[in-house]
């Protein structure tokens, strides 16, 4: 280094040396240079990858990006109409969101600047030409070396083909502890889940609890909205999983499974102490339901906690439906289905088993004896191909089969054994029935033949899967012909080629070729071609029900033009469990209106409310304006102001996720809200006190009726925070 | 006493202007450019050219960080800490990810440790390039900062390709870097350190040799040796004291522990000897700067953790430091359990030398070297208010 201590004083002069160099500077805005190749410049969102989902939203460090409608997109499986607009003022481009978005829709330009007098054009809704809607290069993006998200599964352990080849033991064995915390944290919360599941669910929040190892709290969230979750947590269809953001990318979460191993840590016992502190007592007025399934429970179990006198009547002997009668035990076992329904009994639901309504007693007779009765018998008649030689006795349906599979009946098990139908019925009874050929000849000889071909059987792809793990034998895209008997002993089915299934209008149409013919061998046939309801119960009012098609017609709360009567299930919806327990909750509800008087269109959705209690909370703070600056009411005023803004954040959804609020028809009923119409004037002299109080009263009614609206965490500590402090100030003026 | 107010004949102009109380006069220095990289005030009492006291006014970039960061993710924090220190936000990067990452006992992958080397010497050199340019600016030298500064443009260039950024890298992250070396990055490196090194010379030509830095800036500013363990001083400025003291060797993290670098010092301890420490510490820069991209080895650069919007860090606390530009960089990071930090604490370099030492400095100098003073301390104003 070259440091003289004295220095001198015309060194500085080599520095001339520079002055007829070229400078280094550019001529901006002549000359234009991109940015770095991975420079975080202004957001682009591919809007048609984007689904909505907010994740971006959630992890922005500055509240900068919100969540709006935009025109043409629809709300779907999976996807909302909403998109990320980026508010510049508030965004610190630190690029999180474009890390963490769940489909890779979002990245950066390889911009420099923004420059412009006009405010506004610092809030934009990025498409894919951003900011100054010229294409620029794509600047930071996504990495797939670089991932917040956890794409993969928690794989979960299931008993091997040679393990269950024989018994009913349950497959699946269940997460642990380490597992389900794993699985949960995977979860971003955005909501898709729950807007896809028939029941909406609160799947975040469930999740969200296994995370914290909150398990009460997990079930807690799931009985809000289904009494059943043993039983989904182990045979739901799973729409949530269909519909799940992580899924674009990876796996979506095994939020079926995650449900089951919060459930199966709650001991039965435990179930009564943390979810019934909510029971209304027991009033006069009585519900019949007619059926219990998961419709017909669910709507007993919602029905019950609001007051009713609910009683079930069943015609097999003991309660669960196709729960019990449809379903093998390896997927669902007994114990999961008598753990969930003990509990809705427990609760004070009366059960008549072994009664059919419409034979032992006729229907008429019980609209005699309730007020209204609800219809959930479900699907259990079994449909026939009407192919030749149907009428065999050694045909059987299948839905009769794993009913009696299920009560122990004895019937025969041939050594080869035919099975049509691809759906997860045809799955069961091919599956039961090769354990139990297993056990009795110790092969599997067992052919399930199907109309659709592989890419559209309907049955589950791990159904399948594991069907020909076990050794039954898939000849899919076949029709049958006919049954093959000689000598009064069936010995095959003569199947021909089916070239397609649907029509062009994508109706059920198929059409066969008729030279390619395959005959399986079988001493036994099993239609499972699907169910149908049956009508006889509904006499002597079958004729007078309305009709929609081939089904009954009933409203959004399912009651049909017989007020007195609804009907809900697989009848109406389905055949699918959760759509059941849907059902049977929305009916519970539309019986609680029909039973109470309360006309529907007081039935408010959450922003509606939401409207209410703002202007409420304007009125609020224009009033205490107004009012006198009496000791009483000091600093009454900023607290409200407060309250104010709160219910302002949750209607602009800066802290909530407006899209779930407007997304969800979760709906309640709205009580009387006269007292918030007469609410009294706060008078400027004597007696303003007592106004003020009868507010408080009015605020702490609004706030609880809200309550049960809630959907989200925040939604609901914020509704208690303001109902706390309405509390707090009537009991101040003692008006309670 | 000889008066301050007297006519040519000697006479009393003023009656009572002399008395001892009324001699002295309050002057303000800032809050805007007052010689320190950001916004800052001095309130100084003056008798004639020498100040008698000064005092300190911080707070004018007050924005809560450490409050800010106990009620945001674990992740969003790193948009946020990059911004505690403007020149050098590396060290607040490195120590934020550090701090979680001992806590959680996070392994971090060794080519995302050489690459956090990178980025902690990249950053010392743009930042002390920097405050040669402040520094030159105080006493008049208006050549150097257009240099210095155009210069550190070329590091900030670099991180831009690196990072996406230029001043505010957000490229650490617990568990590694955000991101691998673009390609070709290695060479646009050494280019740039070659540069920067060629140009060391001609800094010294027009600024180290200057015989009016040597005038303005030996003996200035003196910053006693015992004092200044005394008072805590870390960094160049202990370093101009002549105690070789650095993070980098004392408690090696990361990598540097495998590297080899010298710990200049300087012996007079005023404000051309911690100059002189940070001119030479540039040469040390550029050295390991070659060391770590010829040792990195290949892999991976981030040690995956979970869901962010979930992440939990274990109940726990550590204090982490790291050398910075500034001197010694630490955080106190305090976690219970939860999915935000409990408590923050930042130790930055800056509140001792900057608010402290600077005052009793101040005390005794000329007003024309006030703003030299401070720019020789090398005070972060952001770093002291957080």
């Amino acid at each position: 280094m070259a440091i003289d201590k004295i220095g001198s004083i015309l060194r500085p002069f080599t520095a001339l040396k520079h002055i007829a160099e070229k400078p280094d500077t550019i001529d901006v805005p002549r000359h234009y240079r991109p940015a770095a190749e991975r420079y975080r410049g202004f957001h682009v969102n591919d809007m048609e990858k984007c689904i909505g989902c907010g994740t971006c939203a959630e992890i922005c460090d500055n509240d900068a990006i919100r969540m709006v409608p935009v025109k043409g997109k629809e709300a779907g499986v999976g996807k909302t109409p909403y998109r990320p607009a980026i508010d510049y003022g508030r965004c610190c481009w630190c690029a999180l969101c474009v890390d963490v978005c769940t489909t890779n829709s979002l990245s950066m330009t390889r911009e420099y600047t923004h420059i412009s007098p006009d405010t506004n054009t610092f809030f934009i809704l990025p498409d894919e030409k951003g900011i100054h809607e010229k294409e620029f290069p794509t600047g930071w993006h996504a990495d797939d070396t670089i991932n917040f998200l956890d794409l993969k599964r928690v794989p979960m352990e299931a008993l091997s083909a040679e393990e269950r080849g024989d018994s009913f033991i349950e497959i699946i064995k269940g997460f642990s502890k380490e597992q389900a915390r794993k699985e949960a944290s995977r979860c971003v919360s955005c909501g898709l889940c729950t807007a896809a599941c028939p029941a909406h669910m609160n799947i975040p929040e469930y999740i969200d609890a296994i995370w914290n190892d909150d398990l009460t709290e997990s079930g807690r969230q799931m009985y809000k909205t289904n009494p059943l979750p043993d039983v989904c947590g182990r045979i739901c269809t799973h729409a949530c999983e269909t519909a799940c953001s992580i899924g674009v990318r990876g796996e979506p979460i095994s939020i079926r499974w995650l449900k089951r191993y919060a459930m199966d840590q709650i001991p039965a016992s435990q179930l009564d102490t943390l979810l019934t502190q909510n029971v209304v007592k027991q009033g006069s007025q009585s519900v019949a339901v007619v059926g219990a399934g998961p419709a017909g429970l669910a709507a007993a179990y919602y029905l019950v906690l609001m007051g009713y006198r609910v009683t079930v009547f069943e015609k097999h002997p003991k309660a669960g439906g196709m729960m019990r009668y449809g379903m093998p035990e390896y997927r669902l076992p007994y114990e999961a289905i008598d753990k969930d329904i003990d509990f809705i009994l427990s609760l004070g639901v009366e059960l008549k088993t072994g009664i059919t309504v419409g034979k032992d007693l006729p229907l008429d007779a019980v609209q005699k004896d309730f007020d209204v009765v609800i219809m959930a018998t479900g699907f259990h008649g079994g449909r026939s191909t009407r192919v030749p030689g149907t009428d065999h006795t050694m045909v059987f349906q299948a839905v009769d089969l794993l009913a009696r599979i299920t009560k122990g009946d004895k019937f025969p098990v041939e050594k080869e054994i035919v099975v049509i139908g691809g759906g997860n019925v045809a799955m069961d009874i091919a599956r039961s029935l090769a354990r139990l050929q297993k056990k009795q000849y110790g092969e599997v000889r067992l052919t399930v033949t199907c109309l659709e071909t592989r890419d559209i059987m309907p049955a589950d792809d791990e159904e399948i899967e594991e069907g020909t793990e076990e050794g039954i034998v898939f000849k899919p895209g076949r029709g049958p012909e006919e049954i093959i008997i000689e000598d009064g002993v069936i010995t095959g089915l003569k199947t021909s080629r089916c070239v397609r299934v649907f029509n062009d209008q994508k109706m059920f149409a198929p059409e066969f070729d008729k030279n390619d013919i395959e005959v399986y061998k079988g001493a036994q046939i099993i239609e499972a071609i699907g169910q149908g309801p049956e009508f006889d119960v509904f006499a002597p009012f079958t004729a007078s029900l309305e009709m929609a098609g081939r089904r009954i017609k009933v409203d959004e709360y399912f009651q049909s033009s017989q007020p007195w009567l609804f009907v809900v299930g697989d009848i109406i919806k389905g055949p699918n469990l959760i759509t059941g327990v849907e059902t049977g909750h929305q009916a519970a509800l539309g019986v609680d209106y029909y039973l109470g008087k309360r006309a529907r269109d007081e039935i408010t959705r959450i922003d509606e409310m939401l409207g209410i209690a703002l202007a409420f909370q304007k009125d609020q703070v224009a009033q205490l304006e107004k009012a006198p600056r009496l000791p009483e009411l000091a600093g009454l005023l900023a607290i409200e102001k407060t309250n104010l803004g709160i219910v302002e954040a949750l209607l602009s959804g800066r802290n909530t996720r407006i899209h779930l609020r407007q997304e969800l028809s979760r709906v309640m009923r709205r009580r009387d809200y006269a007292y918030l119409e007469a609410l009294a004037r706060i008078p400027a002299g004597p007696g303003a006190v007592e106004a003020v109080a009868v507010r408080a009263k009015a605020g702490f009614h609004l706030y609880t009726d809200m309550l049960f609206l809630t959907k989200s965490k925040e939604l609901e500590f914020a509704m208690d925070t303001l109902r706390d402090h309405y509390r707090s100030l009537a009991e101040r003026f003692q008006t309670m | 006493m000889s008066s301050i107010i007297t006519a040519n004949d000697g006479r009393d102009i003023m009656p009572g202007a002399n008395a001892p109380e009324n001699r002295e006069y309050n002057m303000f220095i800032g809050p805007n450019h007052p010689g320190i990289e950001g916004n800052f005030a001095l309130k100084l009492v003056v008798e004639g050219d020498t100040i008698v006291r000064a005092k300190t006014e911080a707070g004018f970039l007050h924005r809560g960080f450490e409050k800010l960061m106990e009620e945001r993710l674990f992740i969003q924090n790193i948009a946020i800490v990059a911004r505690i220190c403007v020149p050098d936000p590396d060290p607040n990067e490195e120590n934020y990810a550090r701090a979680i990452e001992t806590i959680a006992n996070i392994e971090v992958p060794r080519r995302a440790q050489f690459i956090r080397v990178l980025v902690l010497e990249l950053s010392r050199i743009g930042s002390h390039l920097f405050t040669f340019g402040g520094h030159a600016g105080t006493i008049g030298l208006y050549t150097l900062p257009n240099w210095s500064i155009s210069d550190r443009d070329r590091v900030l260039e670099l991180f831009e390709e690196l990072t996406g950024g230029r001043v505010y890298h957000i490229y650490n992250m617990p568990g590694g870097v955000r991101r691998d070396l673009p390609s070709g990055f290695k060479q646009r490196v050494l280019d740039v350190m070659s540069y920067i090194e060629e140009r060391l010379p001609e800094y010294d030509d027009i600024f180290f040799n200057n015989k009016i830095l040597l005038n303005r800036a030996q003996g200035i500013g003196v910053l006693p040796k015992d004092k200044a363990l005394e008072w805590g001083a870390t960094g160049p400025d202990l370093r101009g004291a002549g105690f070789a003291h650095d993070v980098r060797k004392d408690d090696p993290y990361e990598v540097y522990g495998e590297l080899e670098f010298e710990v200049p010092t300087g012996e007079a301890s005023d404000a051309y000897s911690r100059l002189m420490v940070r001119r030479r510490e540039i040469e040390q820069s550029i050295s390991i700067v070659r060391q770590v991209l010829d040792k990195m080895p290949e892999g991976p650069v981030w040690n995956k953790q979970p869901n962010p919007l979930k992440w939990r860090v274990p109940a726990g606390d550590a204090y982490v430091r790291t050398e910075s530009s500034k001197g010694e960089y630490a955080y106190y990071m305090v976690s219970d359990g939860g999915i935000r930090p409990y408590r923050v604490h930042v130790r930055g370099a800056s509140v001792t030398h900057g608010v402290h030492i600077l005052e009793h400095m101040l005390t005794g100098a000329r007003i024309e070297d006030a703003s030299q003073i401070m720019f020789s301390m090398d005070a972060c104003p952001p770093e002291v208010d957080r």
